[in-house]
């Protein structure tokens, strides 16, 4: 349990980062009673950066979140509450329930108003995936490595099958 | 080490410092980045040494034989951060053309045994404007630099780039979430847009604290001169958004240049200010500022950027006039300890460097440009 940067007491219940007089930027966790003294209190859970509420995830990680992982690369939710890092793009699925909340009070929004990806150019990105991959099958077969070669081949094939 | 030439760059100060404008009173630098991940391949961290070294592969591949990327990088190899010394990797973080984190990735690497540090590279074009990191926290990060407030031009180079990679790789995508990252703080568009802004006016009138706290208030993060947990120094701050998702990234960009604008004109009303309530105090301050460096024999580079400061404070309300805030940027640069080192291509203890840099500074200045 993180302790008061003020009184070292009690327990921290808001991390709030400030300017001193200096300019410098500084981070304070405080407790509720030094954060009421500080005048911080109504602003307690109002404006965390992003910083604050990823450290935030790392208290209280519990039984359920070590057993909540996800199906494509294994990293556990008490893994990302630890290091605040996802492990591959399907970790958004497989920790939705869980995930949007903390996405919500980062973005303050659930919903992605920015560019999309084009399908139309999906494509170009599969015959640039093949030629990569025939440069590597390349390589594979003149350092003799049948098995890799034989495994890149299945995967031209796969990519193939799905421009098709 | 003597034989070896330490520079990984043929410029003695950054390609796009040379522009001075008159937003570069205030905004040194704006810089804009991208952070995008392979689909189908899980992120760095989860990521094994075979996966890396195919994502390098790939993207390489996609920047040295596709047109379509190659423009941005012509005649351009990668820099494997593996095969670089220290002092050049650290070279490479004072230019901002790689994040401390991307340096300290490796040696966390290093330490775990788990995986051997491979598969993290940057490529930097000719001018140090667009620089594509592989493998640091996302497969991707790009980003381009410009002097000054400059965020239309850098944004739009930026945009095409990322439109080039996409024709050719595909993305990390969800329709809800955007861009798929490794920290959920830059879901979305992966659009970070920052500036590092000069705000001594504000800091010498007291102001700062109220102002800050005010962009704060708007969704806007206030850093040091390297970026995430780095302290500020020389009056120097870094702003960005901290918001990716919900809005475009015309929004974002547009927020960020508001936010610029609005603090360009507090500092100038603080200058002013300065000027005419506490003309002696700040005549006072430039001008130690100054006498100090062009007299120093022996000069620390925190020493040297907090007086840097100072005189460039004193060039832009003209106070001093025989040097320019070109000059000064420049020797910011050439003075920080990797820099300083490179531009002499030669390994240097601290003292060695003391001596040098205060050497420099007065040669510099002495030549009044």
């Amino acid at each position: 349990m993180k302790k008061c940067s003020l009184c070292h007491k009690e327990e921290v219940v808001v991390v709030i980062t400030t300017i001193d007089k200096d300019g410098k930027v500084v981070e304070l966790s405080l407790c509720q009673d030094c954060a009421a003294k500080k005048g911080v209190g109504e602003i307690k859970k109002g404006k965390l950066n992003a910083q604050a509420i990823l450290a935030e995830l790392q208290d209280k990680i519990t039984e359920e979140d070590h057993n909540l992982i996800c199906i494509n690369c294994g990293l556990s939710f008490a893994d990302f509450r630890r290091y605040g890092r996802l492990g591959c793009e399907h970790c958004y699925e497989s920790f939705q329930g869980r995930l949007q909340p903390i996405i919500k009070s980062i973005h303050n929004a659930t919903q992605h108003m920015g560019k999309n990806v084009t399908e139309g150019k999906k494509k170009i990105a599969e015959k640039f995936e093949i030629k990569k991959l025939r440069v590597t099958l390349q390589n594979a077969i003149t350092k003799e490595d049948y098995e890799k070669a034989a495994k890149i081949r299945d995967q031209i094939r796969k990519i193939r099958s799905e421009v098709k | 080490m003597k034989d070896q030439n330490l520079s990984l760059s043929n410029q003695t100060t950054p390609g796009w410092l040379a522009s001075d404008s008159s937003d570069s009173l205030t905004v040194l630098s704006s810089r804009v980045r991208y952070a995008r991940n392979l689909a189908n391949y899980p992120f760095p961290t989860k990521a094994t040494v075979d996966e890396l070294e195919e994502i390098l592969d790939m993207v390489s591949m996609a920047i040295k034989k596709e047109e379509a990327v190659n423009k941005f990088f012509l005649n351009i190899e990668p820099i494997s951060i593996d095969k670089i010394t220290p002092l050049q990797a650290e070279f490479l973080v004072e230019r901002h053309l790689v994040s401390p984190d991307f340096l300290n990735r490796i040696s966390k690497k290093k330490d775990s045994k788990a995986t051997s540090p491979s598969g993290r590279a940057v490529f930097i074009n000719q001018d140090e404007t667009v620089s594509l990191m592989i493998n640091e926290e996302d497969h991707l990060r790009f980003q381009v630099l410009s002097a000054g407030l400059n965020f239309s031009d850098s944004f739009k180079k930026l945009n095409d780039l990322d439109d080039s990679l996409e024709s050719l790789l595909r993305f990390a995508y969800s329709p809800q979430y955007g861009f798929l990252t490794a920290c959920p703080s830059n879901v979305g568009t992966a659009l970070r847009a920052s500036i590092m802004i000069h705000l001594p006016g504000l800091v010498l009138t007291k102001e700062i604290e109220k102002v800050l706290r005010a962009i704060w208030q708007i969704g806007y993060a206030v850093r040091g001169l390297y970026g995430e947990g780095t302290e500020t120094r020389g009056y120097f701050f870094q702003i960005s958004n901290t918001v990716c998702l919900g809005q475009s990234e015309n929004e974002i960009i547009e927020g960020i240049e508001k936010v610029a604008n609005q603090l360009i004109a507090h500092e100038e009303k603080a200058r002013d200010y300065l000027t005419k309530h506490m003309k002696s105090e700040i005549e006072d301050k430039v001008f130690r500022a100054y006498a100090v460096l062009s007299a120093a024999r022996l000069i620390a580079s925190e020493e040297a950027l907090n007086l840097l400061a100072t005189v460039r404070l004193g060039v832009a309300i003209k106070i001093i006039t025989n040097t320019s805030i070109a000059t000064l940027n420049r020797i910011m640069f050439l003075l920080k300890p990797a820099n300083l080192q490179v531009y002499y291509n030669q390994d240097m203890s601290p003292f060695e460097r003391d001596e040098k840099r205060a050497a420099l500074v007065r040669q510099i200045l002495a030549e009044n440009i």
